[in-house]
């Protein structure tokens, strides 16, 4: 049986796109192989690791684990549109890189755009509320500290992060 | 289980993405395909057991095509309404649901499945799903049982309401039948003086999590114990309501031993072929959580001297 393909209209890191795709395809496989987007990894692809974090609509979600359909009409952000068009990077990607927070840089991204989510959500959490938050990134370089310090130190910026 | 590392959904034979309109057109897309089809709504869930090859449906119906099924709103007279497509981030949120129904929010914010904990399935699963499936439902159901939830289901030929306490058999799985749709939860409006708890046990990887949902409310008087109702998930594979153990308390006065006999009673009933270990853990579980109801419902008392 021919599977009909469907038109996916979805704005990525502030570029409109409109893509005719098979159904099973996921929002992983549109962003690298479509798009060209690899700074979404691919690991796990059961939504245990995060590496392939973005954010559809100020939400976080494993990029894996949902069908680029059901992004239809929404916005997606990957790491690659973190940083402002004139290339200054975000304050997360600045403190990353102020406080060593990564070591092979693989879970960095995922890591990023997680923090991004959460910040917009709850501006100043604390420590706990970090860790609890960002506990659907993994890193098998086994750093996981420093990246705390760094989005601690973003979020007591009294003015927050937009 | 994990079939493999780097699974995809590429293996999988194709399926097609149907986009209803309207819950009729979905129901009668589920009753032209039945076991073929699967409905997809956060898809937390499905397509971790797509991936996991659990399933592997020729057609997927999405419920996001169909307008209205995200919201939240109350009146007086009907109570809180929330749409099945509402997620759990929309109604953890939701200024309406932590008024009129704070433990549903209470409920939401602890549910432990590995896979909904994390924030992204926070962000996608829906209220509706997550009350189909017996893992992630034990952790709202009793809430809504205590609360008197009715669930809107429709179906090809019109709708009906079925209570919360009604929604499962005996396996977790919600009862209405293959070409019905859950669009709504309906909570009815909740009288001042009740005592509302929600409760949930620690876990590790040799215990999973219990959690129960107490509601006691206190006689005019503020003597005697005239509702209580204590419903545990986790235990059985559907939520159980401990209907004997609340017999024990109901028109009595509130009494320390009559607590623990309750709390006693109350786990034998909902443990039943339990091991002796979880069924302890739920009688403290239990006791602890009528404490606090009954510090809750005479609360407001209390401050009125």
């Amino acid at each position: 049986m021919e599977i009909a393909k469907k038109i996916l209209k979805v704005k990525v890191n502030g570029r409109p796109y409109e893509l005719l795709i098979k159904p099973k395809t996921t929002l992983l496989q549109l962003l690298r192989n479509d798009l060209g987007l690899t700074g979404v990894k691919q690991a796990c692809m059961d939504n245990s690791c995060g590496a392939c974090t973005v954010i559809v609509d100020q939400m976080a979600v494993k990029a894996c684990s949902v069908l680029a359909l059901q992004v239809n009409g929404r916005e997606v952000t990957t790491v690659e549109g973190l940083a402002s068009r004139d290339g200054k990077l975000h304050p997360l990607q600045q403190a990353f890189l102020d406080y060593h927070a990564f070591q092979c840089g693989f879970c960095t991204p995922g890591k990023l755009m997680s923090a991004k989510a959460m910040l917009d959500e709850n501006p100043h959490p604390n420590e706990e509320e970090i860790r609890r938050d960002m506990e659907g990134n993994l890193c098998r370089c086994t750093g996981y500290t420093q990246y705390i310090d760094a989005i601690k130190a973003v979020a007591q910026k009294k003015e927050g992060v937009k | 289980m994990r079939s493999c590392y780097f699974s995809d959904l590429e293996g999988i034979i194709e399926f097609e993405y149907l986009e209803p309109k309207t819950t009729k057109e979905a129901c009668s897309l589920l009753s032209q395909h039945q076991e073929k089809a699967k409905i997809i709504a956060g898809g937390t869930k499905l397509l971790a057991s797509m991936k996991q090859r659990e399933i592997n449906p020729q057609y997927l119906i999405n419920l996001k095509s169909i307008p209205n099924l995200e919201y939240v709103n109350y009146d007086d007279e009907e109570g809180l309404k929330i749409g099945a497509l509402t997620t759990l981030f929309e109604i953890s949120q939701s200024s309406l649901v932590n008024d009129k129904a704070t433990i549903l929010v209470e409920a939401v914010q602890q549910r432990t499945p590995v896979m909904n904990r994390t924030r992204w399935a926070y962000y996608m699963a829906t209220i509706g799903g997550h009350l189909s499936h017996p893992v992630y439902s034990a952790d709202i159901a009793p809430t809504l049982i205590i609360l008197g939830a009715k669930a809107v289901v429709e179906g090809v030929k019109g709708w009906k309401t079925v209570a919360l306490e009604d929604f499962f058999d005996k396996t977790g799985v919600p009862t209405f039948q293959n070409d019905e749709v859950l669009t709504e939860i309906r909570i009815p409006k909740q009288s001042a003086e009740m005592g509302l708890v929600y409760m949930k046990s620690s876990s590790s990887p040799d215990t999973h999590a219990l959690n129960v949902a107490v509601l006691l409310q206190l006689d005019a008087k503020h003597v005697n114990i005239e509702e209580l109702k204590i419903v545990a998930g986790g235990i059985a594979p559907y939520p159980l309501e401990a209907h004997g153990a609340e017999g024990i308390m109901k028109g009595n006065q509130i009494d320390n031993d009559l607590i623990e006999e309750t709390a006693h009673a109350a786990a034998k009933e909902v443990g039943e072929g339990c091991d002796p270990e979880t069924q302890g853990r739920a009688k403290e579980l239990i006791e602890e959580a009528i404490r606090q109801a009954v510090d809750r419902a005479i609360g407001e008392f209390a401050l009125g001297y």
